[in-house]
């Protein structure tokens, strides 16, 4: 068995991977109920402000942690010191809500399992209306397809009951949702995959052509978003030191 | 990515009793990694390491560290925990805590995360799993897990894999059917081997090597356990055991 040692691009150019590990780069987005703007991922660092999230303050936007991404500096550029082989990408999604868990739909749909669980018509909501753009060196659009094209692979593999529900009295089931398959076997691999050279500018633009998500449900809580995690797969070089 | 490629099979020679080719397991003998050292695979088997972490509901801990501890010791647990179990094989089989043996190595390949769901029974100052349907987890408390926790190997105090708990699935477990009308039942992905994502780059771990692999609960913000409606189940216990899947070297004496 051998690993790889050095890899040669379409164009000719050798890089010879040392120090190259399988660790992802993830960056998170939130998408809201109403009027979307483009969201981009990869455009921010540790501290800085989560696209369309809301902070719990109500006021201004999220900051980021570690939890929504794990890029260093200011974002939307790679690291001198690093290097990315995009294979593919995964994409998450969870509810978030600050409002009372139970009858999150406030009777409307009384399909919501308890979050960060998302309802299963609000998954395909954002299936049929978000398209994603993979772009590398500002101009350049790499890839263009819609959400659900990238599954997260990886996920709560659900047993429901034949008479459980968050929302009415555990009268009706719940109908829960997820962003394909949870399994890596689910996985869509690029046929060619992408390179982020050090210091490169590149971003994930998550579009959404007719302006917002039509019925996205989030019952009364104006401030709940759906966070759509994306996580790099492939290879990655960091420094050693 | 979806296949380690440990011991690959190819195709030998006509077998003359049977008029088909042989397929033969080739096991692996040297290992080549990306900074051009070798490894000469000796004594090493497909060896999981494993080490348990104990997290109460509403718990708060910036971060937890999983392989701190050997048999005898405290396991690694919440601050907010009253009960605290001592290690024995069921919760790790590491022999030197926080730190790879001096006799041994180890090659990652994935981390496989098993979760339970049990409770904190402080009358009988026991961990249990004998409510109804346990220890087999809620979805939705699986769910804030994956949402709400990031997982990290560190080895000499370098972050290598570090991504949220929904990337490293454990790849085996009860495979449930049917319905309940008493609770839902949730899995952490599929109980299958085809879940897990080898790492096309393996991390090596050395002898006498520092590592741990870390919860990190970023926010530091109450992680709180609820039943399916929705209400805080303040006694909840999910149990995490990540196991270190991959090549590991020990002594043959």
């Amino acid at each position: 068995m051998a690993q790889i040692t050095k890899i040669r691009y379409a164009d000719g150019r050798v890089v010879r991977p040392g120090d190259w590990t399988s660790t992802p780069l993830y960056s998170a987005v939130d998408i809201n109920s109403g009027a979307l703007q483009n969201l981009l991922a990869f455009s921010y660092g540790e501290g800085g402000d989560v696209p369309g999230s809301i902070a719990a303050s109500g006021t201004g936007q999220r900051v980021a942690t570690k939890l929504d991404t794990n890029m260093k500096g200011q974002g939307s550029v790679l690291a001198e010191n690093e290097s990315l082989l995009i294979y593919g990408l995964s994409i998450e999604l969870y509810q978030r809500s600050a409002a009372s868990t139970v009858d999150f739909f406030a009777g409307t749909e009384a399909l919501m399992p308890d979050p960060p669980v998302v309802a299963g018509t609000n998954v395909l909501r954002v299936q049929r209306d978000t398209l994603v753009s993979l772009n590398i060196a500002s101009t350049k659009e790499y890839l263009k397809v819609p959400l659900g094209f990238l599954p997260a692979a990886r996920g709560v593999r659900h047993v429901l009951g034949s008479s459980r529900s968050q929302g009415s009295g555990y009268s009706e089931g719940v109908f829960i949702g997820q962003n394909g398959g949870v399994s890596e076997h689910d996985h869509r691999l690029l046929a060619t995959p992408q390179e982020v050279g050090a210091g490169e500018a590149f971003n994930l633009q998550f579009a959404f052509p007719f302006g917002s998500i039509a019925g996205l449900e989030f019952g009364d809580d104006s401030t709940a978003r759906i966070t759509a995690r994306v996580y790099q797969r492939g290879i990655r070089r960091r420094p050693v030191a | 990515m979806t296949s380690s490629a440990c011991f690959p099979v190819t195709q030998g020679p006509v077998d003359p009793e049977t008029g088909q080719p042989a397929l033969v397991l080739n096991q692996i003998t040297k290992v080549r990694l990306a900074d051009g050292r070798e490894v000469g695979i000796i004594d090493w088997t497909w060896r999981p390491q494993y080490s348990t972490v104990d997290t109460l509901s509403g718990w708060t801990d910036d971060e937890l560290r999983a392989f701190q501890y050997s048999e005898g010791d405290p396991i690694a647990r919440s601050s907010n925990m009253t009960i605290v179990e001592n290690a024995t094989l069921k919760h790790t089989n590491i022999a030197s805590p926080a730190e790879m043996d001096a006799t041994e190595e180890m090659l990652v390949y994935a981390i496989c995360t098993e979760v339970y769901f049990l409770f904190e029974d402080n009358n009988n100052s026991v961990i249990d799993d004998s409510q109804a349907g346990q220890p087999i987890p809620l979805p939705n408390n699986i769910a804030r897990l994956m949402e709400r926790c990031i997982v990290e190997l560190e080895i000499s105090e370098k972050a290598y894999q570090q991504a949220s708990l929904g990337w490293f699935p454990p790849g085996f477990g009860p495979m449930t059917a049917g319905s309940s009308d008493t609770r839902q039942y949730g899995q952490h992905s599929v109980a299958s081997r085809e879940a897990v994502d080898m790492f096309p780059v393996p991390t090596h771990i050395g002898g006498t090597e520092k590592f741990a692999v870390i919860l990190h609960n970023p926010n530091g913000t109450a992680i709180t356990y609820r039943t399916e409606a929705g209400a805080e189940d303040a006694d909840a216990v999910h149990r995490l055991r990540f196991n270190l899947m991959g090549l590991h070297k020990r002594p043959t004496g």
